[in-house]
This record gives C-alpha cells, structure tokens and sequence, in this order.
C-alpha cells in the first residue's frame, strides 16, 4: 500500500442552477489576457448538448484518454515511436474553430460616430486578427438548446438510447436537461502527463494537482490532443498549453478555489481523500461495466489504522489525514456512493465526482398533473425523462445498475425527508423505501444535512498545504535563493 | 580577403554566438523555448507546409551530417554508380519537399490573416533565408551534379579544417559561386538560431522514449 493524498473535489448537479458565475470567476482571475480568452478552464454546459470544445466526448474524433488494449493501457491519441510525426503536425488537436474565435466590439465607434439619422453600432471584431467578424460560434452557444435538432441531437452519448428515448429527450416542448460545470479533473491517471514528449506536465505529490511546467513546455500540443476532457488549452500567443491549476495558489493559502468560492448554487465540495498509488494503472485496465467499482476501490478508508500508519510512513501530515477523515468527498463518493466520475471510460481515473442530477429524472408531468405519489418511488425511475441510459453514458460508463444506486438512493432521501416534515404516509412505507434504497434514517439525515445545509467549512475541508514547500518543485531555492517567491522572472512573453 | 572573412571569420562567430546564445537564453529565459506553433490558428496550409518541410529538411540535414562525419565512408558508399544515383535522387526529392513545404508556410505566414497576427519580423526573415537556402542547394545540385561524390573531397575537408582550429579554405575556394553562397547561408542561419524560433530545434524530445508515463513531484524529495 502506497498512500499518497488528493486534493478531490464533488459537484452536486442536482444544485447546480446554470449561472456560470464559475466560468466568469475563473475566466477573471487567470485566463483574462491575450492567447488565452477562449480558454475556459471552467466551463459549464447544457446537457444533453455537445459541449466545449464542439463535441469534446467524441473520442473518435478527438481521440483522448487511453484504451484498453488486451492486458495493457494504450494513448489513444499516439504511440511512442508515432508522436514524432505529431510534433511536427498533431492530426488530433482541435483548432480554433471548434472552440469560438474570441471578439470584442468596437465601442469607440459609439462614441466617435458622427451625428446622423441612425444610431451608431458597435461591431464585432475579432480578438485574434481585429477584423471584423461574424460571430458563429461561442463558449456555450447551446446554453440552454436541449431541444435544438442542431445542438442536442449532435450529443455523443445517445450510445444505448431507444428512438422513444431519444424522441423523450429532445421533444421540444418537453424538454428535460441538466447543466455540467467541467473543470480539470486532476486525474490519478492523467492522460495528459503520459502524452507530453517533454515531460513538462507533472502531477503534485501532496495534493495531486496536475500542472504544467510553463518553461519546460514546447508546445508540441500532445496533451491538448490526449486529455479526453479536452482541459488542456494551446495559448496561441505564448505557444505554450496551459489548464485549470485548481487555484493552488489560493489552496496553498487556505482559501477555496474561485470557482468552488463563488459557486452560487453551493453544488462544490472539496476534501481529501488518501488513495492507493501502487493500483492506479492495474485498477483502470478492467471491463467499462467494473470500472466505477474499480477506481472506488483504490480510495482508502482514512479511519483504519493501516491507512493511518502508511500515510504516515509515505510523509502524509497529521492535518492531512484528519483533513482526509472529515472530507465531503469521501462521505459522497465512499460511504453514500451517490457521487460518480465523469465519463471513467477515459480510464483516466478522473478525481472530480459528480452527484448526478434528481430533477429533470422525475418532473413529469401527466395529464397536466405532476405526479407526486409516493407509489412513484418503486416505478418512477424507468419512465424518468432525463433517461437512466442517458445518465450512465455521462457518469457510470453505461452501467446502469451504478446510476440507479446512485439516483434511487437520491429520491429516498427526498421521501423520507417528505415523511420527517409532511408526514402524509406511514413509517412502514418509508422503512420500505429506505431499505429499497440501501439507507438508514442516520444516513438520510446526513445525506440530507450535507446536500442543503452545510456551511462553508463543511463544504470545503482544506489541509494546509505549505506553501513555503509548495514552491521548491518549480525552484529550487538551494539553486536560486533570490528566485523563490511570487511569479517568474521574466513576463510570460512570446519566443521570437 | 573576403572569402577569408565569410568562409573562415563567419563560421566561428556563427557556430560560437550559436551556442553561447542559445545556452544564454536557455538559462534566462527558458519560458521562450517553444515550437511556436500556429497549427491551432490555422489547420490545413501547416498541414501541407510543415510535414513536407521538417521531414524533407530531416533526409536532406542527415545526408549532410553523414558525408560531414565520415567523408571515408561516404565516398566508398557514393564510388558505386547506382548509389550515386539512389542518393541523388532522394537528397532531391527531400530538398523539393522542403523548399514545396517552406514555400506553403512562406504564403501562409503573409497571407493568413489569423497567421499574421503571431507573425515577427523574424520568423519572416528565417523563413526567408530558409527558402533561399534550399533554392542554393537545389542549383548546387543540378548544376553541379553528383555532389555526393565530390563533396568529401572539398566541403568535408573545409570543414574538419574548422573543426580542428586550423582553418583552411582553400579546400572550398575556388568552388562556384552558388556552391560558396550556400555555405555562407548556411553560416548566417546557424547565428540566427538564438535569437529566433529555431531554438525550437535543440527541444527534440528524446527523453520520451525512455521517461515512466506518469510524473509525480514531490515538495521534499524522500
Ligand atoms: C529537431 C526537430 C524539429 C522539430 C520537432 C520541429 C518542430 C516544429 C514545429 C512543431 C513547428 C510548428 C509548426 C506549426 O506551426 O504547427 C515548427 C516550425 C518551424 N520549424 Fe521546426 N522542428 C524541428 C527542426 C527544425 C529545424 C532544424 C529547422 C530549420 C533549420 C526548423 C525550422 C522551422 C521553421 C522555419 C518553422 C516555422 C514554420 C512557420 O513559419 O510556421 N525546424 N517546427
Ligand atoms: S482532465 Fe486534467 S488531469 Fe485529466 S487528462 Fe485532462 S488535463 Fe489531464
Ligand atoms: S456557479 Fe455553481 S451553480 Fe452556477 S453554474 Fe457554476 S457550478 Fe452551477
């Protein structure tokens, strides 16, 4: 046993309301400069939709993530002898047009226009050339679009779908969808650091945060290509890549990431979780169906005392692992399994778990009436509208039996909850419902206390993180003595 | 006097700002290290440009290296006629598939309004250099043919003349014109490379081969 701790992260979607104050919070804070204003290392989409960049889990396409090659893990997007041809030309790397080409108006012309009989207008121009343009495409142009014939129909995981459920999904005045903010999944078996020729991608011992070395990155593009979650973005102006970096200057202080801080839904959590090491690669070489399981069982229980004692020899603080006993994140993922990973069949072994998303499951409405039976609990789920075949091509690599663990156990809490303040049904039946569930009025209170009412510090369980070491794997302040400290030396300026 | 100073003088001072320069700017300013590369702006010229030029310039940089290092060899390989020819005829199809490439990137570079805007005076100035180059050694093979045999005599000798610090430009001298344009080309190319893109060159990601997939830093090494 190997124990290395992580910084994980839980989104609850049931929350999530779609105002992507994350996107802007992140977009203000680090991708608000030249090469960088289509990046959106936060980015929240509507679903069923095809996403940012266009159509980003379409691995044929975009060829990201690994696949299982007999008894061995292969890139999808390269070989070891094959990624010198890449250097030159990546056949894989998306180009700007299946992100949006970034713009401005020309404001001024508001101001400068002479008096005339119109009013004066601001044009579009772009970021990149300054020429006008014509704007076609945006970061989240189908915001909202779930019915749309060209957005929604274009979503890669209609995989296993029946015509009827395709047709319940995108009836347009029907329409069932859920929002999915997207951000770096800091994956335990990145994709992104295994495809990098120079070795510039590296993921952090203490925290596992995946960041990439600005001065030793080339811009060969192999991670752009490799990263299935399409996170790794190609500044065009400084020819480096560069991703989400989990805010680590923020975390290294205490504070929350921005997006998880200024979250207005409150959907994030953020904890610790102390996982196997040794397991990572063998645990993402199994059947798609096993692979939730598989990674749930690299994730170590922080209460045993083997875990504790491993931690400790690995160089695992104390705060750490009292950290790692109080984390939102095991509690979702471990003991109430109700959060998954999004898309495992990456098998990048992805560290962001999501609460998949109750509403749009089971608002139906029938004969104008909303049906709100208790009876509704034990048939409801296989007529939900937002199908479970659906939902498991997003979170569970299409096992439903997962999903359904995961949703049922969602809506018994509402039930009980419903039997706790309203009372309109017997104790036997929710003794039914529970058990149906695989959940005890304890768990459902806790269940219940996490999702609506915790409090910051409940949502975001932070170990200190040592900032002062923190800074030794970029400098080496035995090297450089003057050099440790906030930024680089030099402006981030493009090469000649 | 003037052959003195652009095939004795120059290549000392090229080959020495070369790699001062570029340890210098290694140094100081890693971040500037990068390939540069506008494949993300533009997806299908680059395509048609850069492949032909790196893989052509790749044949064409190795036969040099080859009859550069080991003229012995070279001159045995090249006695035998039809190996002459074999080797003529690929070192020319890879110098047209350089100079097709560089042309595709030269036009892309000036007409490309996405292009334009990642565009320096230098990348203009090397990619200008470049051509004429090639254009140099396409008409140094054409009209002078069979290169492969007579330059281990002349152009090898030259340059482990510079090699050794005792330099001797007779060996190249009386060469024609074109021939004597392309080494001093050559030499001009080699002084720019600190100060431009073609640093991206020495980033050849050898380690690859050999690194672990997953790299994980640790704050204090244990
Ligand atoms: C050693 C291996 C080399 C590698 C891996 C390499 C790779 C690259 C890459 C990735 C680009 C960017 C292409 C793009 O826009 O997407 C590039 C551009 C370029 N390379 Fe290389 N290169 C190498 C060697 C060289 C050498 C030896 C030269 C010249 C002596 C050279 C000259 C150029 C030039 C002039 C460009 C600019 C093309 C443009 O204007 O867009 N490269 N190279
Ligand atoms: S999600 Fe993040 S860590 Fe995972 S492969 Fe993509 S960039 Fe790498
Ligand atoms: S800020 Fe929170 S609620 Fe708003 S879109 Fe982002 S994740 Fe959803």
């Amino acid at each position: 046993m190997n124990v290395r701790s992580h910084v994980s992260m839980v989104f609850h979607l049931d929350k999530c309301i779609g105002c992507h104050t994350c996107s802007v919070a992140c977009k203000n804070i680090w991708t608000d400069r030249e090469g960088a204003e289509y990046m959106w290392w936060n980015n929240v989409e509507t679903k069923p939709g095809t996403g940012f960049p266009v159509q980003w889990e379409n691995q044929e396409k975009y060829k990201g993530g690994w696949k299982l090659d007999g008894k061995k893990l292969k890139l999808r997007s390269q070989s070891k002898s094959g990624h010198w041809f890449s250097l030159f030309y990546n056949p894989n790397q998306p180009g700007l047009d299946e992100y949006y080409e970034p713009w401005t108006y020309k404001y001024q012309d508001l101001f400068d226009a002479p008096a005339g009989t119109d009013q004066p207008t601001a044009i579009p121009v772009s970021k990149i050339t300054g020429q006008p343009i014509d704007i076609k495409a945006g970061p989240n142009w189908d915001d909202d679009l779930s019915g749309s014939t060209i957005y929604a129909k274009n979503d890669p995981n209609f995989g296993g779908l029946t015509d009827q459920e395709k047709e319940q999904l995108l009836e347009i005045e029907n329409i069932a969808m859920m929002y999915l903010p997207r951000i770096c999944n800091h994956c335990t078996n990145p994709s992104c650091v295994a495809a990098c020729p120079s070795g510039a991608i590296y993921k952090r011992g203490e925290d596992g945060i995946v960041l990439i070395n600005q001065d030793k990155c080339r811009g060969w593009r192999a991670c752009v290509a490799a990263c299935p979650y399409k996170k790794i973005y190609y500044n065009w102006k400084t020819g480096k890549s560069e991703k989400c970096i989990l805010c680590y200057p923020r975390l290294e202080t205490g504070q929350a990431p921005a997006c998880f801080h200024s979250c207005v839904g409150r959907i994030r959590y953020m904890g610790v979780i102390l996982y196997d090491a040794d397991r990572i690669e063998d645990s993402m070489k199994v059947e798609d169906h096993d692979l939730v399981e598989s990674q749930r069982s690299l994730i170590l229980n922080p209460f045993d005392p083997e875990v504790i004692a491993a931690a400790k020899r690995n160089g695992i603080t104390p705060e750490t692992i009292e950290a790692a006993q109080h984390s939102p994140v095991y509690k979702y993922v471990m003991e109430w399994k109700l959060a998954l990973p999004l898309h495992i069949e990456y098998r990048t072994a992805p560290m962001l778990f999501y609460v998949p998303p109750l509403l749009p499951v089971m608002g139906r409405v029938e004969n104008g009436i909303y049906n709100h039976t208790v009876d509704e609990f034990f048939s409801g789920l296989g007529r939900a509208r937002m199908t479970l075949d659906y939902l498991s091509n997003l979170f569970s690599a299409g096992n439903k039996e997962i999903i359904t663990y995961s949703v049922r156990k969602m809506l018994a809490v509402r039930y009980y909850r419903r039997f706790r303040e309203v009372a309109d049904f017997d104790h036997d039946r929710v003794k039914e419902i529970l058990a149906a569930a695989d959940c005890t009025p304890e768990q459902a209170d806790a269940i219940y206390e996490m999702t609506s009412l915790p409090t910051v510090e409940e949502r975001f369980v932070l170990a200190p993180m040592q900032r002062e070491m923190a800074i030794e794997p970029t400098m080496d302040p035995e090297v450089c003595k003057s050099c440790t400290g906030f930024g680089t030396v030099n402006p981030p300026a493009r090469g000649n | 006097m003037l052959d003195l100073f652009f095939l004795a003088g120059l290549p000392y001072v090229a080959v020495f700002t070369m790699v001062v320069g570029s340890i210098y700017r290694f140094n100081s300013n890693r971040f500037s290290y990068s390939a540069l590369s506008s494949q993300f702006l533009e997806n299908d010229k680059v395509f048609w440009g850069s492949l032909p030029w790196h893989l052509g310039l790749g044949i064409v940089f190795f036969g040099h290296l080859i009859a550069f290092l080991f003229p012995g060899f070279w001159q045995d390989l090249t006695s035998g006629g039809t190996m002459v020819i074999l080797i003529e005829i690929t070192g020319l199809a890879a110098a047209v598939a350089c100079f097709i490439g560089l042309l595709v990137l030269f036009i892309r570079r000036l007409f490309t309004s996405r292009i334009q805007a990642v565009t320096s005076t230098m990348d203009l100035v090397i990619l200008l250099l470049l051509l004429v180059q090639i254009v140099l050694g396409i008409l140094t093979a054409v009209l002078y043919p069979w290169g492969s045999s007579w330059a281990p005599g002349t152009m090898s000798p030259y340059l482990w003349s510079l090699a050794s610090f005792s330099p001797n430009i007779a060996f190249v001298e009386n060469l024609p014109i074109i021939v004597k344009l392309h080494l001093i080309f050559a030499w001009v190319i080699i002084l720019l490379i600190p100060f431009s893109r073609l640093v991206h060159a020495f980033s050849l990601p050898f380690r690859y081969f050999t690194r672990p997939p997953q790299v994980v830093i640790w704050n204090r090494r244990k």
